[in-house]
């Protein structure tokens, strides 16, 4: 039996021919470039080099230092607040689950700014503590700064999956062990914490991988010794030849897959969803006061660091003049005239960029669903293999590998260099969305029961048929939430944008404020843009909860 | 529906976007390092007085945008190179990537100084001068009790240390300028001193020279080295901050020229004469740019502390020498790079050790810890490269190329860590020195 | 409605390594009630599957209506499916769920409001033609898969086990309408069910099957009363089988009876009795191990020698009854004994 139709196989090809042609080749020119000789040939060279070279070495120490550390006090943050979350009963739930969303809506580099004024050497903060107390943290001086600030961007994946994965254990474990004499802190460190791990693995790689990776922030933050801005700045500077900026690239992918390698070795064969059905999950305690008091105090000062880039930002958007001050000297909101008058197009070029890209992400997805769960297509796993890989794939990587690959190619009938114009920054962002996209609609295509297709089929609709008149509007809800998922996230990207968008005209939103905080009087305006773009953020994250929302309860009742 | 009305509407307003992009006839494409302050007056300007023209602005760091013109495709090179950093316009005009043609504005003075403001060649033009100078951040100065700074050499003062921001010179090529005018102005070995001192009062070696007028504004820091237009624009966005020129200071054009095959050279030369013309100067007044015309006749206009350097109120000792900047422009990145900005938490370990003994000597005088701590000096603010190596052409050489062979590469990375060896022992023992030396002072 | 023949002839069915269908040779005559009965594993959905067209056959042909239909993808082979979970789309509602086929094959619109309106009379749910599946019970969520299936008139009718989700009283009562619907449609209709009570009750004949293979075709009388083999024969209906060896088989066997049969004797063909009763049995002592009370009858397991036997007897109020340990007399009737070969095998 064959398991495919001529019309999915090529569906298959072309799929593969867009995943080769903007993801494949690019990765692989980068690695290539990496190991070649000028004049072709492979050597290690260039990595020797990379390694000879004082700052290259700091730079990927500093990378690997400021990832952990990152994971280590996001950690620090998530741990105890997903405990309070499982174990007790009490009313800070919803606070907690908004913490959780805080952080992700608002980009790193647009709040890092803002924390300068705020935690910064003569922030609101130190000024504070000096005149009160006579000392001065060193939160935001160079890599504590971008630990800081990726910190607590990136807290609330971990917060999630281990909410998850410990909502997922059945009481019976803990009851059998306190029935053998275990509680407290031993009850955890043994027994909830070792079963919650696979979820915190997989949010602490998540982690580890994103800041490694990140270009923004600590650009933003001034501090290039790290593995990203150097390649940024070595490929931007000495040139698109300079086989340093590929190493870079090559360590850079390499660490990601190795981060993601790890964590899924991690979590095979230790699914620990022991919930049994109709068990219920761990046993709700009631808070004693002093307990309930301590619990509030801490998820305070979370919600109060959380809040600090969006106040900072809100602040400086509206602020007149804003230094060695807690607050600034005073309001205006020219800063959002200057923005509406001089960024429409910059705003439009967001939307028309992240529609069109989270659209072929979507069509994708889709696509790549249908043709994973439904068909027999030989190596189709391999598109999911490869559509996924994306995700390790870090922006400033693909971009080098675009510029690199398509250097000189015109685009046909235009005179105009592909690097030069949007389609790459299109193509950048709806590659590297696309495994959040497709695991949306994997999840809708999963919960879509096969009789409701070969019913139609039954009855006459062919697989097109099928496809368009009961596959795609039963899995609306996913797509959505999947198109809502990559615009959001590409609405925010830096990484990729900075490289690519060679002109103002052409600039999104992220660039913009980019651009604009390079100038003392563009700080106003440069925050006012971050606070659209954070609005933006938090419209598109409540819409997708409401799609996924209606979408799941109509797909519960089908059977 | 839902997804068909939303394709359609996302794909209608793509091509009603990329069909108002193609509406405009002519584009003139400007790679420059200014930043979107400057570029977006110039842009409304210009497109105002020539309808049917759009202006394409590119913003690169200067290394970056000359990176970018040697690397686009013939048929594709933008139109205007615009940037503060002669040495870059050398570079570019020595590679052959600039168009030659007759642009003067007669009424710009042959030379500021002594240096002269136009290509003598005609293959750029200087458009906006500036000058390197000392900003600081008022409040942050009172809270801390510091007195303004008049000179570079007022910040090696020990009140002022943790107190300073300075960019590295192969960050920015306009700290690069700065470096170097300290190095021709009190030249190689006391130049090297001074930075070494001044670097040790640092605070911190900014990643980007943006980082220094950022830091000062913000309050981080009290006191940085930036380009007088930093300071002069925050100033007149009303931040508490001040600018100063010391007397080693230069005054240097910033250049504007047209690109080797540029698509639209007689748009560009348009643009070249606008930004030249009296209108165009003008606009370098608005307080949010605050740079320096060219045109003597502009400055009539502007408002009442506006410096002139065509005044005589500046005193710019030095004449700038950009062939000098630029034989030996790697040279000088790399053993900043080295022995400051990589070796700067011990430097500044070194300097406090200095700054205490010398205090606690004061106080109370001891012959011998003079001696250790003339000693501690010595070792920690001498350049590792002497000045006669510094003037020797294949050693110059051995930096200048960019595209090294392995073996040429191999030698720079290992005198590069020799001198990252270096500095770090002479600070340690100069540390070492200083402290057994305030130890003395009983 | 058209009346087709479905045939198998030769039919194999691979997944992989694994053979789920081997040699099926079948043919359903037009208008028949045909039903597959067989444990779950036996290869029953698989061969109903492989008629919707859902599975291929890698040898053998399946003809429809006379004609060959392998490699006639589901879509045109007209035939009707009813699935196991209904397959009702939620985002539809009754009327655009049963209307679904005929757009499909391009009635225009009137005449697909026509046997729309049809096909719900039938199953009596016109008045629930806006709901949404979701707002409808298990038995009228049925129902419309139902109308749905008869809309568009096919050759072949087929159910996937249509009355496994419902319970038990509705699980009769639909029995029957289904029975009735399909008799005044005249639609051949196959179809799959483990139960071999709903088997008997409806099916006009009974295709028995185990792992992959048919068992025996036949009526239900027949199936019950001549089973082929073992497996049918302890599969529909309780029975005692008496190996070819034991004693009490060859006691029962009569001088003409090969030697190497099974016998097998259903239990409520077996007298129980304190003494020994009517002449033309066979009687043997035995003891009463274990005693259930199932209402119309009770179920004795009696042992006999070395075999263990069961007895139902019916129960009357006043009536005689045995208590575990009792000596009783089971009383065995030559004629209501069968003979199987040794085989497992059965023929159609």
């Amino acid at each position: 039996m064959r398991g495919y139709t001529p019309g999915q196989l090529a569906a298959a090809a072309l799929i593969a021919a867009f995943l080769l042609a903007f993801l494949a080749v690019p990765v692989a020119t980068v690695v290539y470039v990496a190991f070649a000789e000028p004049g072709g040939g492979f050597t290690l060279s260039h990595f020797a080099t990379f390694f000879e070279l004082a700052l290259m070495r700091e730079s990927f120490w500093n990378s690997l230092y400021v990832a952990a550390a990152s994971v280590v006090f996001a950690s620090l943050i998530a741990v105890p607040l997903a405990y309070f979350t499982v174990r007790f009963r009490f009313h800070g739930a919803l606070i907690i689950q908004t913490l959780g969303v805080l952080p992700l809506i608002m980009p790193p580099f647009v709040g890092a700014v803002a924390m300068q004024l705020i935690f910064g050497r003569s922030g609101s903060v130190n000024l504070l503590l000096g005149e009160w107390f006579g000392i001065g943290l060193p939160i935001m001086e160079g890599l504590n700064g971008v630990i800081f600030v990726e910190a607590l961007h990136y807290f609330p994946f971990i917060l999630m999956n281990l909410v998850v994965a410990m909502g997922n254990i059945d009481a019976s474990m803990e009851e059998s062990a306190q029935n053998l004499g275990a509680s407290g802190w031993r009850l955890f460190r043994r027994i909830v914490f070792p079963l919650a791990m696979p979820g915190y693995v997989a949010g602490a790689s998540l982690v580890f991988v994103k800041v490694f990776d990140d270009l923004g922030t600590p650009l933003v933050l001034n501090v290039t010794n790290m593995l990203a801005p150097q390649a940024y700045l070595r490929i931007t500077s000495v040139g698109i030849e300079d086989p340093i900026g590929y190493v870079i690239g090559v360590l850079l992918i390499g660490f990601s897959l190795f981060a993601l390698w790890a964590a899924a070795l991690a979590l095979r064969g230790r699914d620990y969803a022991t919930l049994q059905r109709g068990g219920s999950s761990l046993a709700m305690r009631a808070l004693k006061p002093w307990q309930a008091a301590a619990a509030y105090a801490w998820i305070a000062l979370v919600l109060l660091l959380v809040l600090s880039p969006h106040l900072g930002i809100l602040l400086l958007s509206l602020g007149t003049v804003w230094s060695f001050s807690v607050v600034p000297d005073g309001f205006t909101l020219q800063h959002y005239a200057t923005v509406f008058q001089d960024s429409p197009r910059m705003i439009g070029n967001t939307l028309a960029y992240c529609g069109l890209a989270a659209l072929i992400d979507v069509v994708l997805a889709t696509a790549i669903a249908y043709l994973i769960l439904r068909t027999r297509l030989p190596l189709r796993g391999s598109l999911d293999l490869v559509a996924s890989a994306a995700l390790a794939i870090p922006g400033v990587v693909l971009a080098i590998g675009y510029l690199r690959t398509f250097r000189g190619v015109e685009i046909p009938f235009s005179g105009e260099l592909v690097t030069s114009s949007w389609l790459l920054i299109v193509i950048a962002y709806s590659i590297r969305r696309l495994p959040y996209a497709l695991r949306s609609c994997m999840a809708a295509l999963t919960q879509l029961h096969v009789s409701l297709e070969e019913a139609a089929e039954n009855l006459g609709a062919t697989k097109r048929r099928t496809l368009q008149r009961i596959v795609v509007p039963l899995m609306m809800g996913g797509i959505l939430a999947g198109f809502v998922t990559s615009f959001m996230t590409a609405a925010v990207e830096l990484s990729a944008t900075i490289m690519l968008t060679t002109s103002q005209s052409l600039a999104p939103m992220s660039y913009g404020i980019y651009l604009y905080m390079q100038s003392a009087a563009g700080r106003g305006p440069g925050a006012a843009l971050g606070v659209l773009a954070v609005a933006i953020v938090a419209l598109g994250t409540h819409l997708s909860h409401r799609f996924m929302r209606s979408r799941a309860v109509d797909l519960d009742r089908q059977l | 529906m839902t997804l068909k009305t939303l394709v359609g509407w996302l794909v209608a307003a793509v091509l009603a976007f990329a069909g108002a992009a193609q509406a405009q006839q002519q584009v003139l494409t400007v790679i420059t390092s200014f930043p979107k302050d400057l570029t977006e007056v110039y842009k409304r300007a210009f497109e105002a007085r020539n309808p049917g023209v759009r202006v394409e602005v590119m913003n690169r760091g200067t290394s970056s945008a000359v990176a970018y013109v040697r690397e686009a495709p013939a048929a594709n090179k933008p139109d205007i190179f615009w940037a503060s950093a002669p040495d870059a316009f050398e570079v570019l005009s020595k590679d052959g990537l600039l168009q030659k043609f007759d642009g003067r504005n007669p009424a710009v003075p042959a030379k500021i100084g002594a240096y002269p403001i136009n290509d003598p060649e005609g293959l750029y033009y200087g458009q906006a001068l500036a000058g390197y100078g000392l900003m600081w951040n008022t409040r942050y100065m009172r809270a801390n009790k510091l007195p303004d700074p008049r000179e570079w050499a007022d910040l090696m003062k020990p009140v002022y240390h943790g107190h300073v921001a300075i960019s590295s010179p192969s960050r920015s090529g306009t700290t690069h300028l700065t470096v170097e005018t300290i190095l021709q102005g009190e030249g190689w070995t006391k130049g090297w001193a001074q930075m070494l001192q001044i670097s040790g009062n640092c605070a911190a070696i900014t990643e980007r020279s943006f980082g220094v007028p950022e830091g000062v504004n913000n309050g981080q820091y009290g006191i940085g080295l930036v380009i007088d237009f930093f300071g002069l624009s925050a100033k007149a966005s009303g931040f508490p901050v001040e600018f100063h020129y010391p007397s080693v200071t230069a005054i240097v054009p910033a250049n504007i020229g047209l690109i080797a095959n540029a698509r639209n050279p007689e748009l560009g030369k348009r643009f070249i004469a606008f930004t030249l013309s009296q209108e165009g100067q003008e606009l370098l007044l608005d307080p949010k740019i605050s740079r320096l015309p060219v045109l003597p006749a502009v400055y009539a206009k502007a408002p009442k502390d506006f410096p002139n350097p065509y005044g005589g109120k500046i005193k710019a000792k030095v004449n700038f020498d950009s062939e000098l900047s630029e034989t030996r422009y790697y040279l000088v990145s790399a053993i900043f790079d080295q022995t400051i900005t990589f070796r700067h938490k011990e430097l500044v370990a070194a300097s406090k050790a200095i700054h205490n003994a010398a205090a606690r000597l004061a106080a109370k005088p001891n012959a011998q810890g003079q001696k250790l701590l003339a000693e501690a000096r010595e070792l920690a603010f001498s350049p590792v490269v002497g000045e006669d190596k510094a003037k020797d052409k294949e050693f110059l050489a051995l930096f200048r190329d960019t595209k090294r062979t392995a073996e040429k590469t191999k030698q720079v990375t290992g005198l590069e860590g020799y001198w990252n060896g270096q500095a770090l022992k002479n600070y340690t023992r100069a540390a070492e020195l200083a402290n057994q030396a305030a130890a003395m002072a009983r | 409605m058209t009346k087709a023949r479905v045939e198998a002839h030769g039919i194999a069915v691979r997944y992989g390594r694994t053979v789920v269908l081997r040699d099926i040779n079948l043919a359903v005559e037009p208008g028949e009630f045909f039903a597959l009965l067989g444990p779950s594993g036996s290869g029953k959905s698989t061969l109903l599957r492989l008629v919707a067209g859902f599975v291929e056959a890698h040898a053998g042909r399946l003809l429809i209506g006379g004609v060959d239909v392998s490699g006639v993808p589901p879509w045109r082979r007209d035939v009707g499916m009813v699935f196991q979970n209904y397959a009702l789309w939620p985002h539809m509602t009754v009327r655009e769920n049963v209307a679904f086929g005929l757009e499909e094959r391009r009635l225009p619109a009137p005449a697909v409001a026509d046997k729309v309106r049809a096909a719900l009379g039938l199953v009596n749910l016109l008045d629930y033609a806006e709901r949404r599946p979701s707002q409808l019970s298990g038995g009228q969520q049925q129902r419309v898969a139902l109308a749905r299936t008869i809309a568009v008139e096919p050759k072949v009718l087929l159910l996937d086990e249509p009355l496994s989700n419902l319970d038990a009283k509705l699980r009769i009562r639909m029995r029957e309408e289904l029975r009735a619907l399909q008799r005044k449609l005249g639609i051949t209709t196959i179809f799959v069910t483990h139960d071999q009570e709903e088997a008997m009750t409806t099916a006009d004949r009974i295709a028995v099957m185990d792992q992959g293979v048919i068992q025996q075709v036949g009526t239900a009388a027949q199936i019950f009363d001549e089973p082929s083999n073992r497996f049918v024969a302890s599969f529909v209906g309780s029975v005692n089988l008496l190996p070819a060896d034991s004693l009490l088989a060859q006691d029962l066997r009569l001088a003409q009876h090969p030697r190497t049969a099974d016998v097998v004797i259903r239990p409520h063909t077996i007298a129980i009795a304190r003494a020994p009763g009517d002449p033309g049995r066979r009687w043997v002592a035995g003891t009463v191990a274990d005693r259930e009370f199932l209402g119309a009858l009770i179920r004795y397991a009696v042992t006999v020698g070395e075999s263990r036997l069961i007895a139902e007897a019916p129960h009357r109020v006043g009536g005689e009854s045995h208590r575990v340990g009792d000596v009783v007399y089971i009383g065995l009737d030559p004629a209501q004994a069968r003979l199987l070969n040794s085989s497992v095998g059965g023929e159609p």
